[in-house]
């Protein structure tokens, strides 16, 4: 499987990611199709400023032994055996946010109406995720890991 | 090589699934009492009608065919023989094994209230919430009840109080403790639930114990006094005080047990070649450091799949078995929890941030978080979580050393990328 490495130094805070995780999720190809007047805008990946001033860039590890995989106790979520991608079946999911307990990274949330989870999906529909393709100092880029 | 699992739910198929994944040709059998598959977390979703039966299962639907596990379901075990590795079911079968699971989880405690134990042997309107066969008695008769007593105000007792109040039912939960979730939350977290019960018509009495249950002359329910003498009408009841574990006996063996089966961090028990997982047992835990039950999902899936590490004979100890988590949310508003959500005693601090929407706390002593409360927007509690496990020392991330900054943490303090892309926790 891939997994989306960081390399925070070069972030500049630029959140195209962010922007093009919103798109992906609105099903669009493009941040100029995007309605920002809507508030059910969704991303999954997040860019924080810490305590030392640093920009970090924050992307779902799709985990070995995924934490909330575990918490799951509506089956959900899975790792997906041939993929190794960690998926949420939203119209399974049950909203009890066991997942968002147990994500020690922070990477899964309630969705803007908080009844389902909303987590990375790799942008499994298109050949390159929506933000390792917006970058424009690849802060992030793809890694083959097995 | 045979494993033989007692018990079809979150300990005993994450056992299942991880022993089939490490040994491709042993036998593995599940015999459990339950017909269906289904997840106990869901049960009151089923009570008033958000989730049908066919969604409440949490495997696959062909989880068994596709990790050739057999089956034997609607099947209780009655006695485990330890000398024969064998265990004995109701219908008299003795199914032998060379390593046994027990994971048979729990089972409701029904408090010595006057009247109670014989109105739930007796009657139909008296309930307890474990299994979908109770799932499916309270939505029947919630049909026609149109007053209920909810016994308990844990997390259980209000997730049948929601449902029963979708329903149409008018209910009133009763609490001993001076606030609703005591073990969950803090008073002024739980006090915010409590507006929100009554703003939505469930009737909620703390600080009460119920004494009594009055029958009327037809035998039926009739309602419930309080400790204060007061009386609250009701044609049903749902007791929700807590769980025990349960499991079956064990022949002329030795078994350590206190409060539930005692196992190692392998989840071995004191018997040779059994285990036990879940709810049923009693393990070493982080935050107490000490071995108590853990009764919440996450718990009985990681010490499922533990276990069928070591009986598959690859040695590995559960490390990070950490019981006091908890997640819930009541008519929209969501409340993430961990450890102490109370300092123990006065060597422990606390920091709050609240607003009219959010309310969040710690705990802390030094520089390490025991405990937090995190309600309103949740996103990221994770992390929190995560320090509070590690018991991860804060000193070098609050700005000035000011506790008011704890809330800002996020995983970008302790970001620590491995050459895999994996994370590590920098602290
Ligand atoms: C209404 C409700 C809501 C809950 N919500 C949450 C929540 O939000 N978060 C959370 O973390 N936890 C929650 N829990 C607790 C959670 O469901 C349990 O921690 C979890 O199910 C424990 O899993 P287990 O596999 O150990 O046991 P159980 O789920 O209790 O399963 C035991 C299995 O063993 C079988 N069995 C028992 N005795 C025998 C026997 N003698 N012979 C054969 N088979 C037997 C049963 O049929 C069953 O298949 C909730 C529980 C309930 C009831
Ligand atoms: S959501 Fe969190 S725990 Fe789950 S796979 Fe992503 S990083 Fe891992
Ligand atoms: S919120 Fe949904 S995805 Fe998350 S643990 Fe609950 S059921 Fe699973
Ligand atoms: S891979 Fe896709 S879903 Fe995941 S963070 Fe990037 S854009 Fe969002």
């Amino acid at each position: 499987m891939k997994r989306i490495y960081i390399e925070p130094t070069a972030c500049t805070g630029c959140m195209n990611c962010i922007l093009a995780c919103i798109a992906h999720h609105k099903g669009v190809q493009s941040v100029l199709e995007i309605d920002f007047s809507d508030n059910d805008l969704e991303f999954a990946n997040n860019v924080v400023l810490n305590t030392e001033g640093k920009i970090v860039p924050i992307f779902c590890r799709h985990c070995d032994q995924p934490e909330c995989v575990t918490a799951c106790m509506s089956g959900a979520l899975t790792k997906d055996e041939t993929t190794g991608y960690v998926i949420c079946n939203q119209s399974w999911c049950a909203g009890c946010f066991m997942c968002v307990m147990s994500c020690p990274y922070g990477m899964i949330k309630p969705n803007k109406s908080g009844d389902v989870a909303i987590k990375c999906d790799m942008c499994l529909d298109r050949e390159i995720p929506a933000c390792v393709q917006s970058c424009p100092v690849q802060a992030i880029s793809l890694i083959d890991v097995d | 090589m045979k494993y033989l699992i007692i018990g079809a739910s979150a300990a005993g198929l994450s056992c299942a699934r991880t022993l089939r994944r490490l040994d491709s040709n042993g036998e593995i059998v599940v015999i459990s009492k339950d017909d269906m598959v289904y997840s106990r977390c869901m049960l009151h979703y089923f009570i008033s009608d958000d989730r049908p039966l066919d969604k409440m299962r949490f495997v696959e639907e062909d989880f068994f065919d596709k990790n050739k596990v057999k089956w034997i379901r609607n099947t209780a075990v009655i006695e485990i023989r330890p000398f024969n590795k064998s265990v004995v079911t109701s219908d008299g079968a003795e199914h032998t094994y060379d390593k046994l699971l027990i994971a048979t989880g729990a089972t409701p405690v029904i408090p010595p209230i006057e009247g109670l134990a014989e109105g739930i042997e007796k009657r139909k309107d008296i309930f307890t919430l474990r299994d979908i066969g109770d799932a499916i008695k309270i939505k029947e008769a919630a049909k026609t009840s149109r007053q209920a007593v909810v016994i308990g105000g844990g997390l259980i007792g209000l997730d049948v109080a929601v449902s029963l109040n979708k329903q149409g039912v008018k209910v009133t939960v009763i609490e001993m403790k001076d606030h609703i979730l005591p073990q969950q939350l803090d008073k002024t977290a739980a006090q915010r639930y409590e507006r929100i019960f009554k703003d939505n018509g469930i009737d909620i009495i703390t600080g009460q114990a119920v004494s009594n249950v009055i029958y009327g002359l037809s035998g039926k329910v009739k309602g419930v006094t309080l400790s204060d003498g007061s009386f609250v009408f009701a044609d049903m009841i749902v007791v929700a005080v807590g769980v025990k574990p349960s499991f079956p006996r064990i022949d002329k063996c030795d078994l350590e047990i206190e409060n539930g089966i005692i196992v190692d961090q392998y989840q071995r028990t004191s018997i040779q070649d059994i285990y036990a997982a879940g709810d049923a047992c009693q393990s070493y835990e982080l935050l107490t450091q000490r071995h108590i039950l853990t009764p919440i999902w996450p718990s009985a899936v990681k010490q499922g799949q533990t276990a069928a590490y070591n009986m598959a004979g690859i040695g590995k100890p559960l490390i990070d078995n950490f019981g006091f988590k908890n997640s819930m949310k009541f008519f929209g508003l969501s409340t993430i929890s961990y450890g102490y959500v109370e300092p123990p005693d006065n060597s422990y601090n606390v920091a709050i941030c609240s607003g009219p929407n959010y309310y969040y706390k710690v705990v802390y002593k030094e520089n390490v978080l025991y405990g937090a409360i995190i309600q309103g927007d949740i996103s990221g509690a994770g992390v929190v979580g995560k320090l509070i496990q590690n018991k991860c020392n804060l000193s070098n991330k609050l700005v000035r050393n000011d506790w008011n900054n704890v809330f800002r943490l996020t995983y970008g303090d302790f970001f620590k990328q491995n050459q895999d892309g994996t994370f590590e926790f920098a602290c």
